[in-house]
């Protein structure tokens, strides 16, 4: 289990989640999609590790920038933003880094142990349950959740985007027709679109093109202090209980998902102790990171990925010969869920180091020219579709899709894209869950 | 002094010649678990084993097919002859290798019904079925979708492979073989001798791993003629398989 690879993984996973936390634009996708090469052809169980390190440490360190410098890490970072800034005035932001660290860390493992028992006693019972039509309704949930959710709740918008994702992502073969869709002869588009260029193109760069924030690192002072924030933290620690139960509540909100934990928790906590920033800061980081995990239920025991996040990896696993629901391939699921969780205790560890004693170093980040980070993570995403696109055996394809789809994106900047990846990623699944729900 | 430069020349190509024919890319054109991939890691260990240097690449079937036309290397690849009614490529002169098995197909009786919906990998044919019967055909993906079909109990009947029909009588359901349509488990090359390849595939077949495989998976093995005779069958089959 505590493999020297299994270690490589985690400790990619949380380097980074800790730069996707810290730079506000590069998410959990994004990362994912960035490290995309190493990981398409990885051992399954690598996948998952390196996933779980990743969107665990997200949680973590994404609450320091939106402490220290009031610009959200991620974006369910907003009640920190909120709850942070009043540390920061009366200069206390030690002590509100020091207690979202460790509210983190203790959402973490409550959410960790109920998904622990979760697998131990119901995983097979769960997976024999997935049958093509119970499938068919939790995809029309996740399905209406998105359509709900997105887009200032505009269901027509959402609607458009995703049938925009939908109509990407029939491009290819069928999964259940011996029949090619919209490939107009071209044999690299039998394959479909490629996952990265669209990926990248209609989300990513637009996203990071326009939501890199250009930051004062001259404000960044604090020192970190220990022993008065787990002080504090014990005195409070009831709201990281709320939180981490409202946090799984939320966490299974198609869509949404930590969004609606850190938000609702922070909600109650508003009603419960207005006065109180302590309380609604570590309830609101507490309730983000069960959500995280939370999040992650739904995908490893039924196969539905609920998050943007989730539904590359989904394809990911897929595509590795990951196979839900199969008597023996649910057993070897739980054994490897069983496997991931002693892990995820040590992304836990580190990612309270790092977002706690050497927060203050992370932020070296910022001190980079806006530009020059951009930039960066542009070309890496050009090299990584090169690099895929050769491998693929159709990189001229992949540039121009990438080419094409960059200048969609960027024309589609002001609309949230996830539907669009939801419908392209999962169109064939759709397509197939229902005509076999019609047959059944 | 133009005969010693042409005398090197010639031998420097044959060494040349010789060193390239020992190098081949494998194509592995299956997901892990899946019995392509099983076989394709087969056949890397085996030939590694007797002095190849193996390179691999690994694409999905359409992926495979092109690599596979395209490559001006020696490169090979596994297939089953079924799948040349739905994919563009079939066993020719100038690519096929060997038969590595003949398995017939199933249909798995799940719910005990004379008739009703029968869960088929979207590649079989349907007509082998129609001639039993009235049935209602639910397609999936493969035939790893349609062991899944069964397990969350949506069919009544599972269409299967060989390996795939051994897991579903583990479960305690009665599979019957149909008559007359076999899947032959074939392999592809290109830019290599095929015949004299053929003799080192026929060798990596006699290896415990490979032995235990099809043990494992009852694929009926040992029915050798030779190359242009297992070519006949595996053309005569793939028509069959198109009707």
């Amino acid at each position: 289990m505590f493999e020297l690879t299994n270690l490589m993984y985690i400790l990619s996973g949380v380097t980074a989640g800790t730069v996707a936390g810290l730079i506000p634009g590069v998410g959990v996708l994004t990362s994912l999609l960035i490290f995309y090469p190493f990981l398409y052809q990885a051992e399954i169980i690598h996948l998952l590790l390196f996933y779980v390190a990743l969107a665990g440490t997200v949680q973590f360190t994404g609450t320091i920038p939106s402490i220290l410098i009031g610009v959200p890490g991620e974006n369910n970072s907003i009640p920190a933003v909120i709850e942070g800034n009043k540390f920061r005035r009366r200069n206390r932001s030690a002590m509100a880094i020091g207690i979202c660290a460790l509210g983190s860390l203790f959402g973490s493992m409550l959410s960790v142990g109920i998904f622990l028992l979760i697998s131990t006693y119901a995983l097979h019972g769960i997976s024999m349950a997935v049958s093509n039509n119970f499938k068919l309704v939790l995809y029309i949930f996740v399905l209406v959740c998105l359509v709900m959710m997105y887009n200032q709740k505009s269901v027509l918008k959402n609607l458009l985007l995703l049938g925009f994702g939908v109509l990407l992502g029939s491009v290819g073969e069928s999964d259940i027709h011996n029949t090619y869709r919209f490939t107009f002869g071209t044999l690299d588009l039998e394959q479909g679109f490629g996952v990265l260029p669209v990926i990248s193109g209609l989300l990513i760069i637009p996203i990071v093109l326009s939501t890199l924030p250009k930051v004062n690192a001259e404000r960044i002072n604090f020192t970190p202090s220990f022993l008065e924030p787990l002080l504090t933290f014990s005195r409070n620690i009831w709201s990281s209980v709320r939180g981490s139960i409202l946090g799984i509540i939320g966490g299974l909100v198609p869509g949404a998902s930590t969004i609606i934990s850190t938000n609702l928790s922070h909600t109650v906590e508003r009603i419960l102790n207005p006065t109180s920033p302590a309380k609604k800061i570590i309830a609101a980081e507490t309730a983000n990171n069960s959500g995280q995990f939370a999040s992650l239920i739904p995908l490893l025991l039924l196969g539905i990925p609920i998050t943007g996040s989730e539904v590359l990896l989904f394809n990911m696993l897929t595509n590795l010969g990951w196979d839900l629901n199969s008597t023996t391939l649910a057993l070897n699921t739980k054994s490897m869920i069983q496997d991931i969780l002693p892990w995820f205790v040590v992304v836990n560890l580190l990612a309270l180091m790092i977002s706690w004693p050497l927060a203050k170093h992370s932020m070296v980040l910022f001190k980079l020219p806006n530009w020059l980070l951009t930039s960066t993570i542009i070309v890496m995403l050009v090299a990584i579709n090169i690099y895929v696109g050769h491998t693929d055996h159709r990189m001229m394809s992949y540039l121009y899709q990438l080419a094409v789809f960059t200048a969609v994106g960027y024309a589609l900047r002001r609309y949230e894209m996830i539907p669009t990846l939801f419908g392209f990623l999962l169109a064939n699944e759709l397509e197939a869950v229902t005509y076999r729900s019609m047959i059944l | 002094m133009r005969k010693i430069i042409i005398t090197i020349f010639a031998l420097f190509m044959s060494l040349s010649s010789l060193t390239q024919a020992k190098d081949i890319t494998l194509i592995i054109n299956g997901k892990p678990g899946g019995t392509f991939f099983q076989r394709i890691n087969l056949y890397a260990d085996g030939l590694e084993a007797r002095g190849w240097e193996i390179n691999t690449v690994t694409a999905n079937y359409n992926g495979a097919i092109k690599i596979f036309n395209e490559s001006k290397t020696p490169v090979a690849m596994v297939w089953t002859d079924q799948m040349s009614s739905v994919y563009p490529i079939s066993a020719t002169n100038d690519n096929f290798v060997l038969i590595e098995y003949q398995g017939p197909l199933y249909l798995c009786n799940i719910t005990g019904k004379q008739e009703g919906k029968v869960g088929i990998p979207k590649m079989y044919p349907k007509a082998p079925i129609n001639k039993l019967g009235r049935f209602t055909f639910v397609p999936y993906k493969n035939t790893g979708a349609v062991l899944n079909a069964v397990v969350a109990g949506e069919i009544d009947f599972a269409y299967m492979n060989q390996s795939k029909a051994s897991k579903v009588e583990k479960m305690g359901y009665k599979c019957d073989a149909l008559q007359g349509l076999e899947q032959n488990g074939i392999v592809f090359a290109r830019n290599v001798d095929l015949e004299s390849f053929r003799q080192e595939l026929l060798q990596v077949l006699q290896t415990q791993g490979f032995v235990d495989f099809h043990t494992k998976a009852r694929f009926i093995t040992g029915t050798r003629s030779d190359r242009e005779g297992e070519l006949d069958i595996v053309q005569s089959s793939t028509e069959k398989w198109k009707q």
